[in-house]
């Protein structure tokens, strides 16, 4: 088998167990979220004091700021499934798919106008800018559609 | 939708917990089931259903509006 088959075969296994509900791969996904959240965390950290270094210092907030709250994110959901391993609970279920089935693709509608009107004002604005906005657009409307989809009750 | 899942819950004397754990889902599931406002799958459907020793029909009750 080589090695391209064998991810393809992984990947697939991991989606059935995932589709049946199972939660064998579910203390690896704490782990991988862990990691995660401190990568994203340190690397914030560092790009912000290289950003303030270079005089910066609104940049680096920013910067800051957001590396915060992505980890702020991850340690709220690393809370859920946390606890619901504890209870013997699934983390995902059905409802909590669809929601997140919803909100991607409300954060792909939304996504397309910020990239339109991102497209209209590209001469005022440099390719990183363009880049980071782009980017953050489709983090934030995928964030708020999940908010406000995870608390509507007809689902 | 109306459901009898927290009325047959009682019955068994289940928690909320309790039947989330034998449906195989999060317990804020089956509260929004219990208020019925969330429409399961019939998979799930099914599964409250057996759990609770009852049939789909006598467990989600649905008025002439929500069939229109």
């Amino acid at each position: 088998m080589t090695l391209v088959t064998h991810v393809i075969y992984s990947s697939q296994k991991v989606i059935y167990l995932s589709h049946r509900g199972l939660t064998v791969n579910s203390k690896s996904r704490v782990v991988l979220m862990a990691a995660v959240a401190v990568v994203v965390l340190l690397l914030g950290v560092s790009f912000a004091v290289s950003t303030w270094r270079g005089g910066n210092t609104a940049g680096a907030l920013w910067i800051l700021v957001g590396a915060i709250g992505i980890t702020l994110v991850a340690v709220q959901r690393l809370k859920v499934y946390y606890v619901s391993t504890v209870q013997g609970l699934p983390a995902e279920d059905e409802r909590s798919r669809k929601v997140m089935m919803y909100s991607a693709g409300y954060a792909y509608h939304v996504s397309l106008y910020v990239w339109l009107a991102l497209m209209y004002v590209r001469d005022y604005l440099t390719q990183s800018q363009i880049f980071v906005v782009g980017m953050l657009g489709m983090v934030l409307s995928f964030g708020v559609a999940w908010l406000f989809l995870n608390r509507k009750e007809s689902i | 939708m109306r459901t009898r899942i927290k009325e047959l819950r009682a019955r068994y004397d289940l928690t909320q917990e309790g039947l989330a754990r034998r449906v195989g889902v999060r317990r804020e599931t089956i509260v929004y089931l219990e208020k019925g406002t969330y429409n399961p799958s019939l998979l799930l459907a099914a599964k409250v259903a057996r759990a609770l020793d009852s049939a789909i029909e006598e467990l989600f009750i649905f008025s002439e509006d929500d069939l229109k």
